[in-house]
């Protein structure tokens, strides 16, 4: 499962041979393939950055795939965040922009041979009943299918965060 | 809550802040302020043992059973 990117690819190459083969045009599949790859750079480039966590999230990207939970705690807002913080420092994501003020947290897989990676938004907000939500999104860098990557994200996750309160 | 951590209440009584507490037992401020708020899941035995070290007192100065009225 973990081999999309690189199955992808392949196709992308084949597809592109047999349109070249088909219509003896070398430019139509270079225009066609220009608008993903593009998309793909795009992402990359702009991924380390919480001023685009908008762009990420956006429900009409339909070129990436968003999963979205919710937790619970009892631990107060500012706490959690460096709690948070903390977790992310001493698990397998990598921390890449933070805004205290709105207490948003961005962090990410990192890419390697089989995915470009994914970004994941943490985001604390008050309950009324004086809990703490964190919402957590894991979000594709480009791929409308995760191959379960959010979800296990998201899993990873909660279980570092539960051990880290062993103290 | 059926066990209640007193920390801060020895942290008083030592004079000590948070952050001394941190760097003596080498425990982030972070995890010690969530122990503190009684917010932790678990404590280990080595964790209240260097406390107590450094705190120069007993687990039972740290760590308190109130009954819980809601159960």
């Amino acid at each position: 499962m973990n081999k999309a990117p690189l199955l992808f690819t392949l196709a992308i190459f084949v597809v592109y041979k047999l349109i070249r083969i088909y219509t003896g045009e070398s430019w139509l599949p270079l225009l066609i393939f220009t608008i993903p790859i593009g998309l793909l750079a795009f992402n990359l480039m702009i991924r380390k950055s919480l001023s685009y966590k908008s762009w990420f999230l956006n429900s009409l990207n339909f070129f990436l795939e968003r999963k979205f939970y919710n937790q619970k705690s009892e631990i107060s807002e500012d706490l959690l965040y460096d709690k948070i913080i903390e977790v992310i420092d001493n698990s397998e994501f990598q921390l890449l922009d933070t805004d205290k003020e709105s207490h948003s947290i961005l962090c990410g897989t990192v890419t390697n041979f089989w995915t470009w990676g994914e970004n994941i938004y943490i985001q604390i907000e008050p309950n009324e009943d004086e809990t703490v939500s964190i919402q957590f999104v894991s979000t594709t860098l480009f791929g409308g299918w995760s191959w379960k990557r959010n979800q296990n994200n998201y899993e990873s996750f909660i279980s570092s965060f539960e051990d880290s309160l062993t103290i | 809550m059926a066990i209640v951590v007193n920390l801060d209440v020895m942290l008083a009584k030592r004079k000590m802040l948070v952050k001394e507490l941190s760097t003596i037992v080498g425990i982030s401020v972070v995890n010690l302020s969530i122990l503190k708020q009684s917010k932790a899941k678990a404590i280990r035995f080595s964790t209240l043992e260097a406390i107590c070290a450094a705190l120069d007192c007993q687990p039972g100065d740290i760590l308190e059973f109130v009954e819980d009225p809601n159960s």
